[in-house]
């Protein structure tokens, strides 16, 4: 009896042994570490005790704040790349014929590794034989020739978050279909009874009915948008990563400097301190996305 | 039937939080036990001492026998940088050696330069490292001892009499133990696009001699025509390319970024200021050069195209340029300063000596690569001329105008004007985190030179402090 009692646990305990290895037992470290000044340089360790003082280094470090800016610059934009892939899944939903294929189109990005995209839309962002500026002159930009979009402060984040969306609409879009397919349909008749049009249906009825999938979206889009580094380390930098996060630190973003920190400076301490930030951060941002989206039944 | 017994939430919830926090408390213990840690005392060659203090568990000790006692066949791992065209000869010449050499076998890996030692200092502190790194001397002194042991005995077994100049073996001398062998000199040269000087009609400038400033700036009015596309040349703005357009120059004055005793910053002096300013004045005053804010490969674009007539860059172009048929030459980088010295950052083979019998076998391969025979075949294709003597000798060597300008370089200056000499173990941090940025923001205006270079100063003596 006593063993059926702890039934539960006993299905459980796989996961918690591959959660407590591999997701608590790091994060512990990194919290623990952020508490002191750990430096490992080819084979020399210091670890010292240092209490608070990681993070009384924090609030007076101007590149934690440039990361922070320009990684919240990231998040601000998530809005409208979550609406766009709702829009792309509701387009997708209206087409009589090749919904699987169009599905396919807008998802193959998506399998794409990251640094593959970079790659590619590094040469699309040339500035002297570069797509985008051809474009640009092609329909009359002719000042825009050899603008060079990686190496201006002012577009460089822009340039590098614009191929993030686009990596990652198929998997916005694909979960947005999805939660279109979960709203009942006699919603939309009964509001066509009524005389809603298209707009007001999707107002009304579509956006609000997405909650759940908007939920899970802006979470995992905000915890995919603090992984963007393969795409700042190979598209900035001028090909070396540990100079990545440039012009000027105008692309540097959070998960960068922990890398730099920790790897290039080998400051493991303040590296977990930053770390720790991330957690602290992330975590602020999905509880106000959980307050915000109610969920809803149908 | 009784209906199972169910688990009270606040139960679960308790049990969960329990399980974290034992987890948590384990982790705390681990993690804040202090290192075992033998302490060793090293003298850095000026005047000041360091204390290392060396873990007991040490990468150094870590040893995984990959010989295999039936066959007597040993394989070794052999990790380098060259990713581009030399990395391809090389691999032709590691084929070659195995089929000459049945009984070692080599597994090759190539990495950026930038990852290559981080990723091999993990990986040999889980035993499963290179016996051999190919990598740049500036790695030497971190690394020095983990992953690139002493090699005096082993030197005995080359005929170092080929290495010219000789001083080239002093590149990774520390302490009277030589650390690793220097094989080749990738370093800054002007290419010149033939194409555009003979529709100047304009005489290609001497290999053998350096332009002095107002011969290069004489040149450079006489070759840029704006209203053409046409620029005489390009020097970049961004990334560590600016710094190392700047270094060639600053370096021609005797000025290295830290003092020999590893405390005083010299980027703000005036030396420096003079180099920086020079490259400006390219820009604003002369207006030969572009007015962007560019990357190398912007400007190498430009190069391509023709619509710069001199780029002053790195040997390692040359497979690019022959790849895409452009009409170039090579001469000299200009000589601003008071001797001609450029960017360089030689190529080196370590040892991290794991196993005496793989070591043994590495040793072979490496006498292999770098005997004069095969090594001209790896420095003719990949651009990068070589110390070793009767390589330099061969035909096909000295029919590359790129190699013998290269050559002629290397015998000005191959002492003296390394990349981030002297070495420092934040060297990486100091150019990436503030030097590079901040003379980013000098080119751009957002700070004047002088204030800049007295920020990187104090940035960079504060970090070394």
């Amino acid at each position: 009896m006593s063993l059926k009692k702890f039934s539960p646990f006993f299905f459980i305990i796989p996961y918690l042994l591959y959660f407590s290895i591999f997701m608590l037992l790091p994060v512990s470290s990194s919290i623990i570490l952020s508490f002191f000044n750990y430096k490992f340089y080819a084979g020399t360790l210091n670890a010292t005790f240092v209490g608070i003082n990681n993070y009384i280094t924090l609030v007076s470090d101007p590149i934690f704040f440039i990361a922070i800016r320009n990684t919240l610059f990231l998040i601000i934009l998530l809005p409208f790349f979550i609406l766009f892939s709702i829009f792309l899944a509701i387009l997708v939903e209206q087409v009589r014929f090749g919904k699987r294929f169009f599905m396919t189109i807008i998802l193959l990005p998506y399998v794409i590794p990251l640094t593959v995209h970079a790659i590619i839309f590094s040469f699309i962002y040339q500035p002297n034989y570069g797509y985008l500026n051809y474009f640009f002159y092609l329909i009359g930009f002719r000042n825009i020739l050899n603008y060079a979009w990686l190496n201006e402060r002012g577009t460089a984040l822009l340039s590098v978050e614009v191929v993030w969306m686009y990596a990652y609409l198929g998997y916005a879009t694909i979960l947005s279909y999805a939660g279109l397919k979960q709203i009942p349909r006699q919603y939309y008749e009964a509001a066509e009874v009524d005389g809603a049009g298209f707009f007001t249906r999707i107002r009304h009825i579509t956006l609000p009915l997405l909650s759940n999938a908007m939920l899970y979206l802006y979470v995992s889009s905000t915890i995919f948008l603090f992984n963007i580094l393969p795409l700042i380390w190979v598209m900035t930098g001028g090909g070396f990563g540990y100079g990545a996060g440039g012009p000027a630190f105008s692309t540097y973003t959070l998960d960068l400097y922990v890398y730099h920190t920790a790897f290039r400076d080998s400051n493991y301490g303040y590296a977990s301190t930053l770390a720790t930030c991330i957690f602290i951060i992330i975590f602020i941002i999905t509880s106000f996305y959980f307050k915000e989206f109610k969920e809803v039944r149908y | 039937m009784s209906e199972p017994k169910k688990v009270d939430r606040r139960k679960f919830i308790y049990a969960g939080l329990g399980a974290a926090l034992v987890v948590l408390g384990v982790t705390a213990l681990v993690v804040t036990r202090p290192p075992e840690v033998i302490t060793q005392t090293t003298t850095v060659p000026t005047t000041s001492v360091v204390t290392i203090t060396v873990p007991t568990t040490s990468v150094v000790t870590t040893t995984v026998p990959t010989t295999t006692p039936s066959s007597g066949k040993v394989t070794i791992t052999f990790w380098h940088g060259h990713t581009g065209p030399d990395g391809k000869v090389l691999e032709s010449i590691v084929k070659d050696f195995m089929s000459t050499h049945p009984n070692i076998e080599i597994v090759t890996s190539a990495y950026s330069w930038g990852e290559l030692m981080t990723k091999a200092e993990i990986a040999v502190a889980g035993g499963s490292g290179p016996d051999l790194l190919s990598a740049i001397p500036s790695v030497m002194y971190p690394y020095k001892d983990i992953l690139a042991k002493p090699i005096d005995d082993l030197l005995d077994q080359l005929d170092i009499s080929q290495w010219d100049p000789k001083t080239t073996l002093d590149f990774t001398k520390w302490e009277g133990k030589r650390y690793g062998i220097p094989f080749a000199y990738p370093c800054y040269v002007t290419y010149l696009r033939r194409d555009v000087f003979e529709k100047k009609g304009i005489d290609l400038p001497s290999s053998t001699k350096p332009l002095t400033k107002d011969e290069f700036l004489n040149l450079a009015i006489k070759l840029t025509k704006p209203e053409e596309n046409l620029y005489a040349c390009g020097f970049k703005q961004l990334a560590h390319h600016a710094y190392w357009d700047w270094h060639t120059f600053f370096a021609q004055f005797g000025v290295t970024w830290l003092s020999m005793d590893l405390k005083k910053c010299q980027l703000n002096s005036e030396d420096a200021f003079k180099a920086l300013q020079f490259l400006i004045d390219l820009v604003e005053k002369y207006k030969v050069a572009p007015k962007k804010v560019a990357g190398w490969s912007d400007y190498f674009a430009d190069f391509m195209a023709g619509r710069i007539a001199m780029f002053v860059h790195g040997t390692w172009c040359l497979s690019d340029l022959l790849k895409a048929k452009t009409p170039y030459s090579v001469i000299p980088v200009p000589l601003l300063g008071n001797s001609l010295e450029q960017y360089a950052d030689p190529h080196v083979l370590f040892f991290t000596r794991i196993d005496p019998n793989r070591t043994k076998a590495a040793l072979e391969f490496v006498k292999y690569f770098l005997s004069p025979s095969v090594i001209y075949k790896w420095s003719t294709v990949a651009g990068n001329p070589v110390f070793i003597k009767d390589a330099r000798n061969r035909p096909e060597y000295k029919e590359s105008n790129l190699l013998q300008v290269a050559t002629y370089e290397m015998s000005q200056n191959s002492n003296k004007s390394l990349l981030q000499y002297p070495y420092h173990k934040m060297e990486y941090t100091a150019l990436y985190k503030f030097i590079i940025p901040t003379l980013e923001a000098i080119w751009r205006n957002e700070i004047p030179i002088e204030n800049g270079l007295n920020k990187i100063a104090s940035d960079v003596e504060r970090l070394v402090a």
